[in-house]
């Protein structure tokens, strides 16, 4: 008895010195005493060694009730000199943006700022899930701060964004304060669109036809996706396909090239991205169809991109027969598209009703007979702060380290039906990074509040800038906004036109407008002819001329009229600084020669207004901020001689 | 010169005032020093020789007693370091892993030393039930016993809630959904307990409340009157 | 009696220490079984240019590569079309006896200012010097790559 006793005393005595020996040894003392060795020979003064103490460094963050200890370790963050140094002394790259006093690491880092030990710092740890952000979901943080429109300084994070909002994932997923819009083509009347066999396909596998299709796979068997046809097709069509009243192919080919469908259209992967690839089309969609389409797009689908062109009839009969001859699908088999026909024939509408309801269509599409009951997916509006033990990974053996939510988000990205048998979330075959952009976004969804004093928007919100009246309807018709930029809103494939009524003059844009060309001697020539008619284009400048304007140009008038533009003694001293003190042949080109950067300078006073001539060259960037154009300090005097110079650069014949 | 220190240490009216007798030297004055010594006087003057061997007894009372005691020592030293508010719990709970010196082994002592006295406290009524100490004259000191059970049991639970973590708040959570099933009082006293409709900072302080000042007296004074009735009920582990 | 005890403390202390252990044994023959089974980890986006040289990358794409060419060889797209040829950033010999206050000036003020081509325009006005700092250090990786 008394033995175990001085054994047990013994052990207790040994417990005790090897707690304080633990206590004493703590292990961020390792760190600190190699980064005294590095400041030493980085050649710190004997001051600012003796101010390396070996204790713990936090930083108390007291508005975002925040207390992070990196620091005890990573302890050269402030220093500059230790740029090359290895982690964790490196120092941080963004110092200059976000004071550490201000912002600490672990607001835009994640992982567990109390804690002074490797593991536990960075995380996930039993009792600590959020790990530390990898670098490819880094960007998640910024929208705590500074929104969702960051397109220049978060571009994964803004892509993330785009791609949530473009791939429908609204549909099937409710985000509060994001509007559920149905993005792709409504199902209604669908049957007089396209043929039964190609749905029957499309619905197995929509990339096997369309590999950039923003139609996600749902895997769905054989038996699955002729039900789904049959209930979304219920009646065989009636007309007879080949009967369709045929024009021309030589002049539809031609009308083809002419309208430059393929700045928007693809043709077996060469052309534009903005519309479908035609390469197959005539195994999709019947004749007639396609002939009311280009007639008039926007009255099937208000929400379409595609322009309503001015063709006659027999423009439009003539283009459906080019393409109905030329796009088809080689590789398709007649008695395969009868087997097909017949399978869908014998399959079951009710089970296909039901299907559609499981899978959530109507999250995207709108269809007839079947009820919208809203999202049928988890909601997302604060995955970010989700818990891990909320994230089911089914059968999979994943380690510790691995399991996070963001690990897990990926996964599901990259493959949805990966953790259990039987989900519903379909296969969107997205690539790596734009897996990544996908889960930055997602976790960047939190209810984390920080102070409003640390708000700062960056990037601009979509303009909801919308014209009425004529000029709006033109604008509309012809959907200029898919590729021109007016006042914020639009796409980004032709030039921002926002002040277009200051740049160019009536008669040209007239021309332009008749047979459009590129202004960039290297660009492929993109504006599609769209037959505007002169009247139109009328109203459009006049529109340009008294709303898109600058009020910077249009003050020149005056000094413009004192120039002297017509004497030629400054025309040649103009041509002596346009080829020998200012080389603007190495970009720009006059009558075929000299550089193919930027527009071509030819016939150039018919395009440009003077005004506009001279504004620009005095300040490129005033208002085009992403032109590549360098900035000279002209003086007046030099203005003059080039604008004149510029002016007298006729076309010779 | 060693007389005159002796002399000087014990002759003099402050020991003998808290030392009432000589050194105990023989049988009377050991019995003695064993009567007027408030720690040792738990049994009473005559006893039977083998209700004192450790196999009788097993010292599980003394044992539980002892933990009850490093529980307070400890819980005191915590308590320096513990703010009971919702944003400040868990991350005082970091600081004592990370920050504070010797404040994981505090921690780990209180906590293991909690769950130890549960289960001590436990086996000591097993063993009380298995030789019958509850029979008479001892039904009231049994009585006191199982009280000073529940209270065990209930600081258990009030310290579980106070690290405010995942763990603690869904235990928690649960415990009082049980209480709300209770007839009749069920949702009054969960409302009581809570202080609210939630598990939140008015549990939370409430909870705090009962673990360091409410229950700690409570058992206090319930060991005081568990150990007085010992040796007034005639001893351990011997029924008539 | 104390032999007793000793047992009972043995049994105590080792039985769940055999627990943990056979625990460990069996679950660690278990791993060695399960496959991942598709769970993919993201990958890094690997780059031996540091962040600084990344910036520099970004704008020597935007406003150098037309003329210098995407790789730096003075073969971009409009060299064709220019009297005196863009410079080789991936020449060596030429880029060693240039300093990096030389290469700074040059971008900052154009080729006119140290007496050669008006082809390279001045950027002064539409890079900043501490952008001009990045793509000097860009230009330099230019040249290793180039050996």
């Amino acid at each position: 008895m008394k033995r175990i006793f001085v054994i047990l005393s013994f052990l207790i005595l040994l417990f005790y010195i090897w707690q304080i020996w633990k206590d004493y040894n703590r292990p961020y003392l390792v760190y600190q005493k190699e980064f005294k060795e590095l400041l030493k020979q980085k050649g710190g003064g004997e001051a600012e060694l003796d101010d390396v103490k070996f204790v713990v460094r936090q930083r108390w963050l007291e508005k975002l009730n925040r207390v992070d200890r990196c620091e005890t370790c990573h302890l050269g963050v402030e220093d500059p000199r230790f740029v090359d140094a290895p982690q964790p002394y490196t120092t941080h790259p963004d110092a200059d943006k976000h004071s550490f006093e201000r912002f600490g690491c672990t607001v835009c880092h994640g992982g567990q700022g109390l804690a002074t030990s490797v593991e536990d710092a960075h995380g996930p740890t039993e009792d600590w899930y959020k790990a530390i952000s990898s670098d490819n979901f880094l960007e998640n943080s910024c929208s705590k701060c500074h929104g969702d429109f960051i397109e220049q300084e978060a571009p994964v994070l803004a892509k993330g964004r785009t791609m949530f909002k473009e791939y429908g994932c609204r549909g099937c997923h409710n985000v509060q304060g994001l509007e559920r819009v149905k993005v792709a083509p409504p199902l209604v009347k669908i049957g007089e669109k396209v043929k039964i066999d190609w749905l029957y396909r499309w619905l197995q596998n929509p990339q096997m036809y369309l590999p950039e299709t923003k139609m996600p796979n749902f895997q769905l068997t054989k038996e699955e996706a002729a039900d789904m046809t049959r209930f979304l097709i219920p009646r065989v069509r009636i007309k007879d396909p080949d009967n369709f009243e045929g024009g021309s192919y030589a002049r539809g080919k031609r009308i083809l090239s002419e309208s430059r469908c393929v700045t928007c259209h693809s043709f077996e992967g060469k052309g534009g991205d903005i519309g479908p690839d035609l390469a197959k089309v005539s195994s999709k969609v019947y004749p007639e169809w396609l002939f009311e389409w280009i007639k008039n797009p926007q009255a099937m689908r208000p929400d379409t991109l595609m322009p309503a062109y001015g063709f006659s009839d027999q423009d439009i009969r003539d283009l459906v027969a080019f393409i109905v001859e030329e796009y088809i699908d080689l590789e398709l088999e007649d008695d395969v598209i009868q087997q097909n026909i017949q399978f869908v024939e014998s399959a079951n509408v009710g089970r296909g009703k039901e299907l559609i309801e499981k899978y959530g269509c109507t999250g995207c599409h709108e269809i007839e007979g079947v009820e919208d009951r809203g999202e049928i997916g988890l909601d997302l509006t604060a995955i970010g702060d989700s818990h891990i033990s909320r994230m089911d990974f089914g059968m999979i053996e994943v380690s510790h380290e691995e399991r996070t939510v963001p690990n897990w988000l990926y996964n599901k990205m990259k493959n949805p039906r990966l953790f259990k048998a039987g989900l519903k979330m379909p296969d969107f075959t997205f690539s790596d990074l734009e897996a990544e952009a996908l889960t930055t976004y997602l976790m960047s969804r939190s209810k984390e509040v920080v102070p409003a004093s640390y708000h700062l928007h960056l990037g601009e919100r979509p303009s909801d800038y919308n014209p009425q009246g004529e000029f709006g309807e033109i604008l509309d018709n012809y959907r200029c906004l898919v590729c021109h930029t007016i006042n914020g809103r639009g796409g980004d494939l032709a030039p921002d036109i926002s002040i277009e009524g200051s740049r160019v003059k009536e008669k040209w844009l007239k021309d332009f407008m008749k047979t459009p060309y590129a202004i960039r001697p290297i660009l492929v020539e993109r504006m599609p002819r769209l037959k505007i008619s002169d009247s139109e284009v009328e109203t459009l400048y006049s529109y340009f001329r008294t709303t898109l304007v600058d009020d910077r140009v249009e003050k020149l008038t005056g000094s413009v009229k004192e120039m002297s533009l017509k004497d030629p003694e400054v025309i040649s001293l103009g041509k002596d600084l346009y080829y020998n003190k200012y080389a603007c042949n190495a970009c720009h080109q006059v009558n075929l020669k000299g550089g193919t950067i930027g527009p071509d300078l030819t016939s150039v006073g018919e395009r440009l207004r003077t005004e506009w001539i001279v504004y620009y060259l005095s300040d490129p960037k005033a208002f085009l901020k992403r032109s590549i154009e360098p900035v000279y300090d002209f003086t007046e005097k030099e203005l003059e001689a080039l604008t004149a110079f510029l002016l007298s650069a006729k076309e010779k014949k | 010169m060693i007389e005159k220190v002796k002399n000087i240490v014990f002759q003099n009216r402050f020991w003998k005032s808290v030392f009432r007798h000589g050194m105990p030297v023989n049988a009377r004055l050991r019995s003695e020093a064993v009567m007027s010594n408030l720690f040792l006087h738990i049994h009473p003057v005559k006893i039977y020789k083998d209700s004192l061997l450790f196999r009788k007894t097993l010292g599980l009372g003394l044992i539980s007693f002892y933990l009850f005691f490093i529980l307070c020592i400890t819980g005191i030293l915590l308590m320096f370091y513990y703010i009971p508010h919702v944003q400040r719990a868990y991350q005082d709970m970091k600081d004592l892993e990370f920050a504070v010196s010797f404040g994981m082994i505090l921690r780990n002592m209180h906590r293991w030393g909690a769950h130890s006295m549960v289960a001590l406290v436990f086996l000591h009524m097993c063993r009380v039930f298995y030789t019958a100490g509850y029979r008479h004259p001892r039904e009231f000191n049994w009585g006191v016993g199982v009280i000073l059970f529940v209270c065990t049991l209930a600081l258990s639970l009030t310290g579980y809630l106070l690290p405010w973590d995942q763990l603690a708040f869904w235990a928690i959570t649960i415990v009082v959904n049980l209480i709300e099933t209770m007839p009749i009082i069920g949702d009054d006293l969960r409302y009581l307990v809570v202080g609210g409709t939630l598990v939140g900072q008015n549990a939370l302080i409430r909870f705090y409340v009962m673990h360091v000042m409410v229950l700690p007296l409570l058992v206090t004074m319930l060991i005081a009157v568990h150990f007085w009735r010992i040796r007034k009920d005639g001893g351990l582990a011997r029924p008539e | 009696m104390s032999k007793r005890i000793l047992i009972i403390l043995c049994s105590i202390f080792f039985t769940p220490a055999l627990i943990w252990f056979s625990a460990q044994v069996v679950s660690g023959s278990d791993d060695d079984h399960t496959e991942r089974s598709g769970f993919l980890l993201p990958q890094k986006h690997s780059t031996n240019l540091t962040r600084e040289q990344l910036r520099g990358k970004e704008l020597y794409q935007y406003y150098c590569a037309l003329c210098h060419g995407r790789t730096g060889k003075g073969d971009g797209f409009n060299s064709f079309n220019m009297s005196v040829p863009p410079a080789d950033h991936t020449d060596a010999t030429v880029m060693s006896t240039l300093s990096d206050a030389q290469i700074h000036q040059v971008i900052k003020e154009g080729g006119s200012s140290l007496g050669r081509s008006p082809m390279m325009p001045p950027w002064g006005r539409v890079i900043s010097d501490s952008e001009i700092n990045t793509l000097v250090a860009y230009i330099r990786t230019l040249v290793t790559s180039g050996k």
